[in-house]
């Protein structure tokens, strides 16, 4: 129950950290003339050098690739900042813990702000690149609302759940980011998830990522993600919560200790 | 209604990262600090608070006096709600304002006007309401134009001006200070003390750590000594003080 008013009286704080996620953005990029359009063109960067190339190595046509590489590439750098900030939430803000008392979901929350910020910033690109390639997204493109905000669910229980642990055992914030790394080759994001055959399948189907990727990347390119889909995200968000909870209950006094 | 009450207060701080070296001398022996104890699984403790109680009601402004790291912060944390008491029950009513640390909040890069927004909201008040007070604020900081530019621009007493203006304009029930008055030049700080004094009188319950006995004598009516994170004497601000003086030079021998 302290953890679900935690939750609620975070949302109270709205103007403290949608301030705090917005001025998270512009300070990555101080000084520079462009600012923030710097996310955008390192997509764009992404979009037409790997684009190009791997189109060719993987002998597909640049219409159909381009517009899937943007499409999954800004969703996974989405999913994978939520889990590699996620872990930071509480360790990057101990001043702040140790000094004013607000609720702990503040910082959850201002590193979900800043990451739909930034997830803004490169679907200004996978627009023109859509723009450019002639695909058409509506109606499906509706359903990535939805999507975001099951993700957003699960960003919220992630960074709760890992930014508590990271607290106590700082191993797991090196291991995260490795995994991470490792994670993104073995999801489909710069090759098709039909073009894993056989035992391979495995790193497709009982691949979490995959799911995540899958649920906001297809509406993105106007597709509509399977039930088995929409199915996984939603069993593993409830899961999530359900874990996160007590864990986060028992152990949230210890916080301000540990850090 | 304000009120701040502690009922067998105890805080253990756990040192990650550390590994107890068998015999533990800990305890008393030490000048400064709290007891250590093994924390099981191999890392100390430290018992930073020890049982300690505390009813505070409104008109009550209380003195913390101690030597280096016989918990004062760590009391004004624990009233703050920061730290949960290992042991023991806290009961805070009013709104409660921390004033422990004049440079948190602040963004070096970012504008003076920008930072008293920030902290501002981290303090618990509303854009609206520091838009309200932004004018006042910005006036009692004295820093005039330097609000436009960076933080990072600013001295490090210009820093703790614009930082006491902004806490001291938030309403508060219980204001819980940490060794605050002791930056700034003179005549900021006699701005400062009238400031708090104004402030004091609006928020009904003040609790001030400090090694300024003068400044304590001038703005608290109680005073609670504490020694290993123990309280050792409790009463009128000149006995504590009395006590505190006695009992430190008998260690100075």
């Amino acid at each position: 129950m302290e953890a679900i008013r935690e939750v609620r009286e975070g949302w109270r704080w709205h103007e403290l950290w949608l301030t705090l996620g917005w001025r998270d953005v512009l300070s990555r990029h101080r000084q520079t003339r462009l600012g923030p359009l710097w996310i955008s063109l390192s997509m764009a960067f992404v979009a037409f050098g790997m684009g190009t190339l791997y189109s060719g190595i993987m002998g597909q046509s640049v219409h159909d690739y381009i517009p899937y590489l943007v499409a999954g590439f800004t969703t996974w750098n989405f999913l994978s900042a939520l889990v590699n900030e996620g872990k930071d939430a509480f360790v990057s803000n101990a001043s702040a813990i140790r000094e004013i008392p607000v609720p702990s979901t503040v910082f959850v929350y201002r590193l979900l702000w800043k990451n739909i910020l930034i997830f803004g910033y490169n679907a200004v690109v996978l627009v023109i690149v859509l723009l450019i390639f002639q695909v058409w997204p509506f109606p499906a493109v509706l359903l990535a609302l939805p999507a975001l905000a099951l993700i957003l669910l699960n960003g919220v229980w992630v960074a709760m759940l890992l930014g508590l642990i990271n607290a106590r055992y700082r191993d797991l914030g090196q291991l995260i980011p490795n995994a991470m790394r490792l994670i993104f080759f073995v999801t489909p994001i710069l090759w098709h998830a039909e073009s894993a055959t056989g035992a391979r399948m495995i790193f497709v189907y009982f691949n979490p990522m995959y799911y995540f990727v899958e649920i906001l990347r297809a509406p993105l390119l106007g597709q509509v993600p399977s039930l088995l889909v929409w199915a996984v995200v939603l069993g593993i968000t409830v899961l999530g919560w359900c874990i996160m909870l007590p864990v986060y209950a028992h152990w949230r006094r210890q916080i301000a200790l540990w850090i | 209604m304000a009120l701040l009450e502690l009922d067998n207060i105890s805080l253990d701080f756990p040192v990650l990262q550390t590994k107890a070296r068998g015999n533990h001398p800990g305890l008393q022996s030490n000048a400064v600090g709290g007891q250590l104890a093994d924390g099981g699984a191999g890392y100390l403790r430290v018992r930073a608070l020890d049982g300690l109680s505390l009813r505070l009601e409104p008109g009550d402004r209380l003195a913390l006096l101690g030597h280096n790291g016989a918990g004062k912060s760590t009391l004004l944390r624990v009233m703050a709600k920061l730290y949960a008491p290992t042991e023991g029950h806290i009961v805070v009513e009013g709104r409660v304002a921390p004033l422990l640390n004049l440079s948190f909040g602040l963004d070096m890069e970012a504008t003076g006007y920008d930072n008293i927004f920030i902290r501002g909201l981290f303090l618990g008040m509303s854009r609206a309401e520091i838009r309200r007070k932004i004018d006042s604020i910005a006036e009692f900081s004295e820093l005039g134009e330097f609000l436009d530019l960076p933080m990072r621009t600013y001295s490090s007493g210009m820093r703790a001006r614009l930082a006491f203006a902004v806490s001291t304009h938030v309403d508060t029930d219980i204001l819980l200070l940490d060794e605050v008055v002791a930056t700034g030049d003179a005549a900021f700080l006699r701005k400062a003390n009238e400031q708090l004094e104004g402030f004091m009188m609006q928020s009904k319950i003040m609790v001030l750590a400090s090694h300024s006995n003068s400044v304590l004598r001038d703005l608290c009516n109680k005073a609670l000594l504490l020694e290993h994170g123990r309280a050792k004497a409790f009463g009128s601000v000149d006995e504590v003080i009395q006590i505190y003086k006695t009992s430190s030079d008998v260690k100075a021998k």
